[in-house]
């Protein structure tokens, strides 16, 4: 039987509705702020859209960063140990203004790895908890080759000044220093 | 009357009001594919922290993942990591497939989706919100490589059989004329859904923002240049010594990005809608040292050109010498074309 061309158009244009209606209101259900229909189906929506459209749009949402977070290490040779040192001054140095540059990527990386260790124990990620460990490492490695035995990062923050108060010096004591345990070079 | 019936009466009416835009098709698959392979190529100099063993990634555990999980993760099977160099090359290759070839398309575009969601998902600590749109969308234009429009230039170019063989790229059984409606259609709802994801981030981000006191209090822009990672000197300043500066932008930011989903669909203020958020985008890229986030939401906005502004855009970039020694060198009995070159 010749089927004909508008029933075909017809089943294109019906089975793409449904599949894309589908998809629109699985994502909307998950991304719109918590509201009581969301809440009931949040099963089918996690499973959905988590695993292969996962996304987050909450872009300095719902508030900005109100502080600057930084990593501090310092190394051990056979000498003993070097001075702390903030990779983030020297990643900052070398963001040359070339847009196109890996560079920055490293820089938002080394900010989010900071900030991540400022968090409470349970909520840190974890994975990025095991990477500032290789990050250091390899920094310490680049700097005083091979030899190296041990290492050591401090996260430091200090909180951005208060609008009303953006003239003002910060205080000293305004930075707060989590000191980690040293760990074993390999 | 039935609803099956109903459309059926209805479809030509349908298809007059939404109809396929083959310029703004060709125009944004070659925006976003180039722009896709670029922000990979700006990867390269430092691949070390990106990719390979020795580089800054943790282990994802695949066992009990389903198979199209691993597919997306290949670099992460025991043994893989260092071939990611492969997965670079063959990104490569099928971008460059997919605009000389003829045919092939739509297996040119899962080839390059699935080479970059692999080299993406192996740095994932790395990535932004221009690579998670690029994902998506890039998911999504799978259904529009198939879209006849080309096969329009392909038969001018490498005749019938070049362009039966391109509409049904896909492998399946398909006729032609099916394959051509299908494509058409999906086309249609992929671009959709490319618009209606924009739409999407928008209302999300707005939504979120309007709940935080920082930006209903006016003043949210100044922290953002104030934090390290986004801080960028001359705005910095500019934020500091003109409060009434940061007022305005914290406000139009919230309120741009709240109307946005609804005043896009509108052609009376869809032009506004899209110039002001290419400026806003543009901020953001070299405001806040998100470059990547920034240009691809400036190039998300090609999807809602019409078909004549696309055209005019195409126009500017046609490289017609470029495209037609490749052409004769691919058939040499092929007339010479261009990228708007439709019937």
């Amino acid at each position: 039987m010749r089927i004909k061309v508008q029933e075909i158009k017809y089943f294109f244009l019906f089975a793409g509705g449904l599949v894309c209606g589908f998809h629109a209101l699985m994502t909307l259900l998950l991304l719109l702020p918590p509201n009581p229909f969301s809440q009931q189906f949040k099963g089918v929506t996690g499973a959905y859209v988590k695993s292969f459209f996962a996304q987050d749009w909450r872009l300095f949402a719902p508030e900005p960063p109100t502080k600057n977070f930084y990593l501090w290490h310092r190394c051990r040779t056979q000498e003993g140990w070097s001075g702390w040192q903030d990779m983030g001054e020297q990643l900052r140095r070398q963001m040359t203004g070339n847009p196109f540059s890996y560079r920055p990527k490293l820089y938002l990386f080394y900010g989010s790895m900071a900030g991540n260790l400022t968090l409470a124990p349970d909520k840190r990620n974890p994975r990025l908890v095991r990477l500032a460990d290789k990050f250091v490492s390899v920094a310490c490695v680049s700097q005083f080759g091979p030899s190296v035995l041990a290492a050591q990062i401090r996260s430091v923050w200090r909180p951005i000044p208060s609008y009303e108060s953006r003239f003002q010096e910060a205080a000293p004591e305004s930075t707060h220093v989590v000191e980690y345990p040293v760990f074993a070079v390999k | 009357m039935s609803w099956r019936k109903l459309t059926l009466k209805h479809l030509p009416k349908i298809e007059q009001v939404w109809p396929s835009r083959p310029h703004t098709v060709r125009l944004f698959q070659f925006a976003i594919y180039t722009w896709a392979l670029i922000s990979k190529l700006m990867f390269l100099p430092g691949w070390f922290y990106f990719w390979g063993q020795g580089s800054l990634h943790v282990q994802v555990e695949l066992a009990g993942r389903s198979w199209v999980w691993k597919l997306l993760n290949i670099l992460d099977l025991q043994g893989f990591a260092d071939y990611w160099w492969i997965a670079f090359l063959i990104l490569i290759t099928s971008y460059l497939l997919f605009f000389l070839l003829p045919y092939g398309k739509v297996g040119s575009a899962i080839i390059f989706y699935l080479s970059l969601m692999n080299l993406d998902n192996y740095s994932r600590t790395f990535l932004d919100g221009g690579s998670n749109l690029l994902h998506l969308v890039l998911f999504y234009m799978i259904f529009l490589a198939g879209f006849p429009h080309n096969s329009v230039k392909v038969r001018q170019s490498f005749g019938a059989r070049a362009a039966k063989a391109q509409v049904s790229a896909f492998g399946t059984s398909a006729g032609p004329r099916v394959g051509c409606h299908f494509w058409r259609i999906s086309s249609r709802w992929a671009l959709l859904m490319i618009q209606l994801q924009v739409a999407v981030v928008y209302a999300v981000a707005g939504l979120t923002k309007i709940r935080g006191n920082l930006w209903t209090g006016g003043v949210a822009l100044y922290y953002v240049e104030n934090a390290d990672p986004f801080r960028n000197e001359f705005l910095q300043q500019l934020i500091l010594k003109a409060p009434i500066l940061t007022v305005i932008l914290t406000y139009s930011i919230v309120l741009f990005q709240i109307s946005f989903p609804w005043m896009v669909w509108f052609s009376r203020t869809r032009r506004y809608y899209v110039f002001a958020g290419t400026l806003l985008h543009l901020g953001i890229a070299f405001g806040t040292n998100l470059f990547m986030f920034g240009v691809t939401m400036c190039l998300m906005y090609l999807s809602f050109c019409e078909d004549g502004e696309a055209k005019a855009i195409l126009k500017q970039f046609e490289f017609k010498p470029l495209i037609n020694w490749l052409a004769v060198r691919l058939n040499p009995n092929t007339r010479k074309v261009g990228l708007t070159s439709t019937s």
